[in-house]
């Protein structure tokens, strides 16, 4: 009980310190904060300037103008894209699904490849197979994902015309949506497959030498049952705290992807924020983003428990 | 010896291990002994003196670069010789092995019910549920009254007694007519380990197991113990019944063991096993025996039969 109150007050710090620094992140930077709020880029008439700095009541005390924050927030009112003309929240929900669909299953068909690959190579690492596996993925998770992106879109849409290069807006339909996701769910699957197929081999190699390994086969467990049914389910421990840990990164990572496969995700919209200084836009990103990976963290500790029962209790 | 005990179940003849490396190391230099059915061995000696790798050669557990020679014959097949999934029906249904950490040696993701029903499920093709059941009645045989909420239970949350009696449920669950116990008794408490030796001698008197009892805890195989070999050096040095061995020992490495029982003085035997890597040529025991002789140092014993017994040591010629 007090370790699920334990993370639970974990959890809660890191979402308040989120909405903190969410909240003191626009007002420190340097110059007139409701041109910075709007955007450096942006015409807006002195009018308007008026009514936001009213509305934002710089004037007034910092507690007043936090406790307004998180009323907005808890609105889900994430302030409003100068540049685009439209609320953050808005824009960020249409784009998030995306992403979130994008990273989810690259996520997913990496974790299962490499994970599957790994544990295979470090069962029996002497084989040919387990060191071509090796070598392969050690090359692939030193490379760039925006490198494989780029090597990948040369390839197979510029030589080989297999798949589009950009165009992902224009048709709805589910077909032509897996054509437009298959290269960059590739790219993504494949950065991600060889960052589980070290780790989980590395498991898998520690794990076999395990005493409960050696009794499986004295069970009369066949070679192959000891990897599948004992010692898999231990080595993926590290790769649940993996998975949580790399959801952020792929996050980010998903964003170059996204840019250079054209995909209207939250990554074309951040790289659009950036460049042209859309404040209000980056600040509620960031805030969605780091609730992501949050929420991504709560999972993999709930599904840690129900694996592990070193980290239970008997009832 | 005692090979004229009716139903010989296990024959072991010559048995050697190598470990091949930088330097090869010799396990086990040529053992030879032989079970009878419902009948318990035991090997003693220290630590690194081939026991435990006799038993994982015998079961055929050891890791890939071992060699191993010689015939284990187990109900007239060489063990040695079939193929790895002629093993695996015999493993775990016919011998039976429990490790001398048992709660390494479960699974800590699995309840303690799944691990006792594996063997019903690999090996007899049952259904998990009805396996869990049949495991809950072997709890209950053992005499553990709540078996529906220990089947729950995981090994983490378990005392390693317990656990070396769930590991004992488990590795005699389908009845094997074999079970290799090694060291079972290290690391448990003296209630645990006459626990342990009760449930052993159950084994032993009600369901007809034989035994082969690996330790260095000389008073716990003296209760339990039919017959007895001591090995030294990857070697057997001394073999002969039970109450020979603890009564009357030939072997100056046997008299030193029981010699540094705390009933019997606490007299620890002088100097370390020799390296199994660089054997000395003689005696592998003259480098700490007090009645050596130079003919000790050149030449190496046999195995020699006296009285229903055997020893090898010069001086029992």
């Amino acid at each position: 009980m007090s370790g699920i109150a334990r993370k639970g007050t974990r959890y809660l710090t890191s979402l308040v310190l989120i909405i903190i620094i969410n909240f003191t992140l626009p007002r420190l930077m340097p110059g007139d904060p409701v041109k910075n709020l709007i955007g450096e880029d942006v015409y807006v008439s002195e009018n308007v300037m008026e009514e936001l700095r009213a509305k934002l009541g710089l004037d007034r005390p910092l507690y007043e103008q936090f406790t307004s924050f998180l009323s907005d927030l808890l609105h889900l009112d994430l302030g409003y894209s100068y540049h685009l003309h439209a609320p953050v929240a808005e824009l960020l929900l249409d784009r998030l699904g995306w992403t979130l669909l994008f990273v989810g299953v690259s996520a997913a068909i990496g974790a299962f490849m490499g994970s599957l690959l790994g544990a295979l190579a470090g069962w029996r690492p002497e084989k040919k197979t387990s060191r071509f596996t090796g070598l392969a993925f050690v090359v692939l998770s030193c490379t760039p994902p925006y490198f494989l992106a780029l090597l990948s879109l040369y390839l197979f849409s510029f030589r080989l015309g297999f798949f589009p290069s950009k165009g992902f807006y224009d048709a709805p339909e589910i077909g032509s949506i897996l054509h437009h996701l298959f290269l960059p769910v590739c790219v993504m699957s494949v950065f991600s497959a060889s960052r589980n197929f070290l780790v989980m081999r590395g498991s898998v190699i520690q794990e076999k030498e395990q005493l409960y390994a050696l009794y499986a086969r004295a069970k009369g467990l066949k070679d192959i049952s000891i990897l599948f049914r004992h010692i898999i389910k231990n080595a993926s421990l590290p790769i649940i705290t993996l998975l949580a840990l790399d959801f952020g990164f792929l996050f980010s990572g998903a964003l170059f992807i996204e840019i250079i496969f054209s995909l209207n995700g939250m990554g074309t919209l951040i790289y659009g924020a950036i460049i042209g200084k859309d404040y209000p836009l980056l600040q509620g990103a960031f805030l969605v983003i780091a609730l992501t990976a949050l929420i991504a963290n709560m999972l993999a500790d709930l599904l840690y428990g129900l694996i592990d029962p070193r980290v239970r209790r008997p009832a | 010896m005692n090979v004229s005990i009716v139903n010989t179940l296990l024959e072991v003849k010559d048995l050697q291990v190598f470990f091949k490396g930088i330097k090869t190391i010799t396990a086990l230099s040529g053992i030879s002994f032989s079970i009878a059915e419902s009948e318990t061995l035991s090997l003693v000696g220290e630590t690194g003196c081939g026991k435990s790798v006799a038993a994982h050669a015998i079961m055929r557990l050891l890791p890939s670069e071992a060699r191993v020679k010689g015939i284990v014959k187990f109900r007239g097949k060489n063990l040695l010789e079939l193929s790895e999934k002629e093993m695996v029906e015999i493993r775990g249904k016919e011998i039976g092995i429990i490790f001398q950490n048992p709660s390494l040696a479960l699974n800590p993701v699995y309840s303690i019910g799944h691990q006792l029903a594996e063997p019903l499920c690999v090996h007899k093709k049952e259904k998990k549920e009805k396996a869990l059941f049949m495991a809950a009645g072997a709890l209950k045989n053992m005499g553990f009254a709540n078996t529906a909420e220990y089947i729950r239970y995981y090994p983490s949350w378990c005392s390693g007694g317990m656990n070396q009696r769930f590991l004992i449920a488990a590795s005699t669950i389908l009845g094997p007519a074999l079970l290799i116990a090694d060291e079972p008794g290290k690391g448990l408490d003296r209630k645990r380990v006459s626990e342990l030796e009760t449930e052993l001698k159950k084994l032993k008197f009600k369901n007809k197991t034989a035994l082969l009892l690996i330790s260095h805890d000389l008073s716990f195989v003296q209760r339990l113990a039919d017959r007895v070999a001591v090995m030294y050096a990857g070697e057997i040095v001394e073999m002969a019944d039970s109450s020979s061995i603890f009564e009357e020992p030939l072997h100056p490495y046997s008299k030193g063991l029981l010699n540094s029982l705390p009933e019997k003085g606490f007299i620890p035997i002088p100097g370390f096993s020799p390296s199994l890597s660089n054997l000395p040529s003689g005696c592998r025991f003259y480098p700490r025996c007090s009645l050596r002789k130079r003919h000790c140092i050149e030449n190496h014993p046999d195995l020699k039969k006296i009285n229903g017994r055997a020893v090898r040591c010069f001086l029992y010629p």
